[in-house]
């Protein structure tokens, strides 16, 4: 999982729990290693350009996310869906796990 | 069967639409009309006080909901609603001819409706194989492009609603219009006609059915309260005509009504109609729409259809001839200072 | 390298593979099945669950069809296939499609009689059943509403057994019919992964394969066979046979039933462990609407891709369900194997004819369920307007486009089509073409999508096939 990925699991992730939290990465870090090559390369490539971008741009957290929603290039829309799926599915589903 | 007192239409505020308002506004107790727009709706009251406008889109559900609210159990409904030439995406034709006319079918079986005409085209049969053929009731679907198939998709939609027994549906086939309240795109037609502009793809010889909005209504009216549930009929003027002939015969109806028509006759090669063919194909294959282009590439082929059976079974007698027909549409724009 | 000997290789433990041993192995032939994913017991992990998609799923069921818009597809891998994760839900072929294929591809033994005897079997070892008492409450929904605007509705029976306290218990190939190849003396051999069919002439010997164990070790093997039966599905089989140098008629002609979900809030609490068996018939065969897996995660995912708020949506989301409309559609797809990756690239085109059915899909369904009480609708495009009453609705239809549809699907078939004309792979028993001990038995060999849950018809073809098999051995 690349460190651009990491970060913007961390912002997009909702739970408080940090059990919870490690879980989510856990999944996501399996769902992208599962992935098809292509699809994962193609993620893979789209993380290392918004990672450069991020690193220079600074920003990170919810603005980072807010940002990502707003941009006028369909990959990087998708690129913040496609994850953002995965931690919210992890989330919903990780979480109601643990209560019960 | 006799046609009801109380008449739905959709598309009423269309070309065809407007004539058959005008048609029945005078004879009915109560025409519901479903019209885009208020400027419409208020065009549509002055036919008659029958008329009752309803603004809205026939791919909404809460519109038709308005529009069938309080009619009658057993009122006809005129299903004139469609897009032929859309804005610029092919999209809208599938949404309006084909989910338009899901929904109305759907309202006019929950409400109780009775006869319901559905206005269907030659776009779902394609172009005549050889220059003597004519479709006929037989005929199988072959679509010409995007417009024929959401018009074939359409009439499958009807004829399984009939066949089912879900609503009491018949369709008819008009070709290629003309007559009052044509829009602006016929009179800029007629205009390039007169003044010798307009051209000839190929030879000419290619021929058309066309259909005077008069004999249309008819055809509909005849359709309401005679045909066979399930039935579909083709719907044209008396005779075809080569498109040469037509040109022919519209400067002769300028020259009949007191105007000038000059200039000669230019032509297109064929070719340049199957390029224009092909680039439309190609473009409809992106999604998008181009008018001109779509004209020049069908203005090759020969659409000619059989109107016996309509005569025989639905007693259909079109009355109004070619020469006639376009004599009136002159009229018609004239009246309404069009310039022609 | 290991080498292993069988008579019948079956490549694949679904729907088709099973079926297909039991019915050999049944006959008294020798047969090995080899099942790329692991074994999972049944019912370790609750339906549609995360770890159900950890475990039995490829791809942790995260994959999709490129193309404008993409679909997201998943599938089952794991012994007993897709069997093992689907909804069960059981249709058999209709009639009129049958009938179509075979008047226009020439189909032999495929009258109604024929293929009813095979489903009748295959039936038998399943059994099918509707739900006993009333439906729940998620299923009473489509219901409710399809009855209040007169339109066409359906249980669907489900491959379940229910016990005598009307618990149900999904019937999969795990349960059934691989227990049944298995007494009958065939082989199941899970974490195999077939690389290449081996191929002399006219003939296959057998194939190349990769066995990863439990410690995660990969073993090389070959296996020979005098007959190969493939059934990976309608992605990876025309995968493997391009990877083995055969091309034609294979990997084009994917056809999927793209589907667009709606969640719905309704005043009642809503079951949410299960899939609805009730259907809304009323647009068949080009538009079905049913309800899909709706634990909260799936609601959660289906609000954000309608551009939701989630977490606001969330607060009553025992309220809330996963509803569908799906659409035949009349463009297709292509598998294509790539050199040097494990997994093929599948592209799948929609027409504006498609997308136009899949808006109208979405606006029936949404009349459907506000008729059923529902308050609040929202659809997966992004930016799709709420609907909170029928006139909302009308916003839909531009909402539904290339860039805003948020597209899946569960069913992908006919990448390998039965045909006796040229264009299809293999022949009206699932023969592959220029080889003649080489077969197809799954989901790629249906001529079209059939618009309704396929299982039931790859297991009577898959049946048919077998026997046409075993009249040749």
């Amino acid at each position: 999982m690349l460190g651009y990925e990491r970060k913007l699991v961390d912002a997009l992730s909702t739970t408080t729990d940090p059990q919870e939290r490690t879980a989510v990465l856990e999944w996501v870090d399996d769902s992208l290693r599962a992935m098809p090559e292509a699809l994962r390369a193609a993620v893979g490539l789209g993380s290392v350009v918004l990672g450069l971008w991020t690193s220079a741009t600074g920003k990170a957290g919810a603005p980072l996310v807010r940002s990502l929603e707003r941009s006028w290039l369909p990959p990087v829309r998708l690129h913040l869906r496609l994850l953002r799926s995965l931690v919210l599915f992890g989330d919903l589903e990780l979480a109601s796990d643990a209560s019960r | 069967m006799t046609g009801s007192d109380e008449i739905v239409i959709t598309g009423a505020a269309g070309w065809l639409g407007r004539n058959l308002v005008e048609a029945v506004a005078p004879v009915r107790s109560a025409v519901r009309v479903l019209v885009q727009s208020d400027a419409d709706a208020s065009i549509l009251s002055l036919a008659g006080r029958s008329v009752q406008p309803v603004v809205g889109d026939v791919r909404n559900p809460a519109d038709l909901d308005r529009l069938f609210d309080g009619v009658t159990q057993g009122a006809t409904v005129v299903h004139a609603a469609g897009v032929i030439h859309p804005a610029g995406a092919v999209r809208e034709l599938f949404d309006v001819n084909v989910g338009g006319t899901s929904l109305v079918l759907d309202r006019a079986r929950r409400t109780g409706m009775g006869r319901l005409v559905h206005v269907s085209s030659n776009s779902p049969f394609g172009v005549n194989p050889s220059c003597d053929h004519r479709f006929d009731e037989a005929s199988a679907y072959k679509p010409y492009l995007a417009y024929g198939a959401s018009k074939e998709e359409a009439e499958e939609l009807v004829l399984t609603a009939a066949r089912r027994g879900d609503v009491d549906a018949v369709i008819v086939r008009p070709p290629w219009f003309y007559g009052p309240h044509q829009p602006a795109r016929q009179s800029q037609w007629l205009r390039a006609v007169r003044k010798g502009r307009f051209p000839l793809v190929g030879d000419g010889g290619n021929r058309r059915s066309m259909v005077f909005t008069g004999n249309l209504v008819h055809g509909i009216l005849r359709a309401e309260s005679v045909a066979a549930a399930g039935a579909a009929y083709w719907i044209a003027d008396p005779e075809p005509h080569s498109m040469l002939e037509v040109l022919a015969t519209v400067r002769e109806a300028f020259k009949a009504e007191g105007f000038e028509v000059s200039g000669g006759q230019p032509r297109l090669p064929r070719l340049a109609g199957v390029v224009a063919e092909r680039l439309d194909r190609g473009l409809q294959r992106t999604g998008r729409y181009s008018q001109p282009l779509h004209v020049i590439g069908e203005l090759k082929e020969s659409i000619v259809c059989d109107i016996s059976l309509a005569r025989q079974e639905i007693g259909y007698d079109p009355a109004v001839d070619l020469l006639e027909g376009m004599r009136a549409s002159i009229r018609w724009c004239v009246e309404r200072g069009h310039e022609l | 390298m290991t080498a292993f000997q069988t008579e019948v290789l079956v490549v694949g433990s679904g729907a088709g593979g099973a079926t297909t041993a039991a019915v050999l192995a049944e006959a008294g032939r020798s047969v090995m099945v080899v099942e790329e994913g692991p074994a999972v017991a049944p019912g370790r992990a609750e339906p549609f669950s995360l770890q159900e998609l950890a475990g039995s799923y490829r791809h942790h069921g995260c994959s999709a069809a490129l193309g404008s818009p993409p679909i997201a597809y998943a599938e089952g891998c794991c012994v007993g296939g897709s069997t093992e994760v689907n909804s069960g839900l059981w249709n058999r072929l209709p009639a009129p499609l049958a009938e179509r294929w075979r008047a226009q591809l020439q189909l032999a033994e495929f009258t109604p009689a024929v293929l009813d005897r095979y489903a009748d079997r295959v039936e038998s070892w399943l059994g099918v059943s509707t739900v006993p008492g009333s439906l729940p409450p998620s299923s009473a929904v489509l219901e409710r509403g399809a009855r209040a605007l007169g339109w066409r509705h359906e249980e669907f029976p489900r491959a379940f057994r229910y016990d005598e306290r009307g618990r149900g218990t999904k019937q999969t190939m795990s349960r059934t019919v691989l227990p049944r190849a298995r007494a009958a003396g065939a082989q199941v051999v899970a974490g195999v992964r077939v690389q290449r069919l081996l191929r002399a002439g006219r003939r296959v010997v057998g194939v190349r394969a990769v066995r990863t164990h439990d410690d995660g070790s990969a073993e090389p093997l070959t296996i020979e066979a005098d007959h190969v039966v493939v059934c990976g599905g309608a992605v990876q089989t025309p995968a493997l046979l391009q990877r083995s140098g055969l091309r034609h008629g294979i990997g084009g002609g994917l056809k999927v039933h793209p589907t667009i979900k709606v969640v719905a809030r309704v005043p009642e609490v809503l079951d949410h462990d299960d899939v609805p068996m009730a259907r809304i018939t009323e647009f068949a065969p080009a538009i079905a609407i049913g309800g899909s897996a709706s634990r909260r995660g799936h609601i959660g995912l289906a609000l954000a891709d309608a551009g939701a708020d989630v977490s606001a949506a969330l607060g009553d989301w025992e309220h809330r369900f996963v509803y569908y409309a799906c659409i035949r559609s009349d463009a297709g797809g292509r598998v294509l194997a790539v050199p040097g990756l494990p997994t093929p690239i599948v592209t799948y085109r929609l027409t504006d004819a498609d997308l136009s059915r899949l808006a109208r899909g979405l606006v029936h369904l949404g009349e459907a369920l506000f008729a059923a009480g529902a308050t609040e609708l929202h659809a997966s495009a992004t930016g799709a307007p709420v609907a909170h009453s029928v006139g909302d609705l009308g916003g839909w239809w531009d909402a539904v486009d290339r860039k805003r549809a948020n597209l899946m699907t569960v069913h992908l078939t006919s990448s390998v089509r039965m045909g006796e004309g040229v264009d299809g792979g293999v022949d009206s028993f699932g023969v592959v073409r220029g080889i003649d001990n080489l077969r197809v038995s799954d989901a790629s060999i249906l001529p079209e999508a059939p618009g309704v849950n396929p299982q039931a018809a790859i297991m009577t073809l898959a049946a048919r096939n077998a026997d046409h098999l075993l009249a040749a051995l």
